[in-house]
């Protein structure tokens, strides 16, 4: 059963069709230049965008590692509360428990982002941030994983467990759909790939 | 000073304060957050013009709630599904809001004072510890409970919301719902601070609190309690001082706010 069923998506201006099928412990590859739409299919799969074409989303979880974060600069947010926002358990400013924040370092830990736990959002670096948003959306075990540039900002050493998580997520039955501009990133480790065109 | 305490408006108007500082101190760093600044600015106006639009309605000049109900949430609903459905960037919706409501406001103020003194109209621009009354405090109770419970429910969500679509849309949190929610929950809550606070200055106890409060903390819940601290020990100092200088309320309060961003603003340059 497939997890993503996108047949000729398609939004006018920004996005030529796309039809593509994603199967658990697979990794697709959406690879194309500047200006291709590899976002904006993220965004008609997420529901943020009006499109034309059908899309079946049949995952019954799913999680995002975005380029970038739309609002991180006004906001206090530490790590530690992203994960706890995220998980929605009791608002994070009535405090978190001890247990949840062992956990919050376990998860961070498979990205070596834990000494950020306590770190403002606003104060990370790119690829920091990235390590935290990836330990996030690998945490929750998603049956669907969208990763939007993920390796953009990030250095050899988080690239490598980037590599390692992806083969864990494969194997997990996880499917992943991986946005990249750089070929050369994502030919050895997807397993099938869609090229996309300027529209 | 217990002089000044013992008398009923003064403790009346104390426990007003005391009830809704600490509801908007609660609200403020989703404001903040949010950056919906402008937008309770937007309501505040709109409280003021449906003030004068209850008054030419036929209802109480020192109860049009009816009307300030109901013009409020009306321009909260149309923002927010301006903002929606608009590709024009918020801060020039939210003007154009401003704009119209500024302007329906002063024509319907100018008939109103043909048929009532403008003076009248005072408490509900500025605020007054004169009119308070145990209803008015019931009603800051009421609103200080739902929004507890309200934040209970929703306060991560909204983070999350405001955050990033793209997180808010793989957690399939309903996006618009939660928008119109906070839009009507702030509305009402500022509707029912109007009485201590005064529509021209309730904005600020929205804003300031949040703003003082990242001044000195470092997470969102310090920020957080950091915000409720500032608003209470402001809206408390406020009616206090208010009550003794004879000034309104509401601009006394602004004033206390004023100070505490003031004197944290030391404390946000050694955190950079």
């Amino acid at each position: 059963m497939s997890l993503l069923s996108a047949k000729d998506v398609r939004v006018p201006g920004r996005l030529a069709p796309v039809s593509l099928e994603l199967q658990p412990g697979t990794v697709h590859a959406l690879v194309g230049g500047n200006g291709s739409g590899k976002s904006t299919f993220l965004d008609c799969v997420l529901g943020l965008v009006p499109f034309e074409g059908a899309l079946a989303l049949k995952s019954p979880t799913v999680a995002v590692v975005p380029q970038r974060l739309e609002l991180a600069t006004s906001s206090p947010l530490t790590v530690l509360e992203l994960f706890g926002a995220s998980t929605r358990q009791r608002p994070s400013w009535l405090g978190l428990s001890t247990a949840f924040r062992a956990r919050t370092v376990d998860a961070l830990k498979v990205m070596e982002a834990e000494t950020s736990i306590d770190q403002q959002l606003e104060t990370l670096s790119g690829g920091a941030l990235r390590r935290v948003l990836l330990a996030l959306a690998f945490s929750a075990q998603p049956a669907l994983l969208l990763l939007d540039e993920p390796e953009a900002g990030l250095d050899v050493r988080a690239r490598a467990l980037l590599a390692t998580q992806l083969t864990a997520a494969k194997a997990r039955g996880q499917a992943v759909l991986w946005v990249s501009h750089d070929d050369a990133a994502v030919t050895e480790r997807a397993t099938s790939q869609t090229r996309l065109v300027a529209p | 000073m217990s002089e000044t305490l013992s008398l009923a408006f003064v403790q009346r108007a104390l426990v007003a304060a005391l009830l809704a500082a600490p509801t908007l101190g609660l609200l403020s760093p989703i404001v903040f957050t949010r950056r919906l600044a402008f937008f309770s600015a937007a309501i505040g106006q709109a409280v003021l013009t449906g003030v004068s639009l209850g008054v030419l309605l036929g209802e109480p000049v020192d109860a049009p709630w009816a009307s300030v109900v109901g013009f409020s949430l009306l321009c909260a609903v149309a923002l927010v599904a301006f903002r929606r459905h608009s590709k024009l960037p918020t801060d020039t919706l939210v003007g154009v809001f401003l704009a119209f409501t500024l302007g329906l406001g002063v024509v319907l103020l100018v008939a109103v004072t043909k048929r009532f003194n403008v003076h009248q109209l005072e408490a509900a621009m500025f605020g007054s510890v004169l009119t308070v009354t145990w209803t008015d405090c019931a009603v800051l109770g009421v609103a200080l409970l739902g929004t507890m419970a309200a934040l209970w429910r929703f306060h991560d969500a909204w983070v999350l919301d405001g955050l990033d679509g793209r997180l808010a849309a793989a957690h399939r949190l309903p996006s618009a719902a939660l928008e119109y929610g906070l839009a009507v929950l702030l509305t009402l809550v500022i509707v029912a601070s109007v009485k201590v606070l005064g529509a021209l200055m309730v904005e600020a106890m929205l804003l300031v609190p949040a703003a003082a409060g990242r001044n000195v903390s470092r997470s969102l819940a310090g920020l957080t309690w950091a915000s409720v601290g500032i608003a209470t020990l402001s809206g408390a100092g406020g009616v206090l001082v208010s009550a003794r200088v004879n000034a309104p309320s509401g601009a006394a309060i602004v004033l206390a706010l004023a100070a505490c961003f003031v004197l944290t603003l030391p404390a946000a340059r050694r955190r950079k």
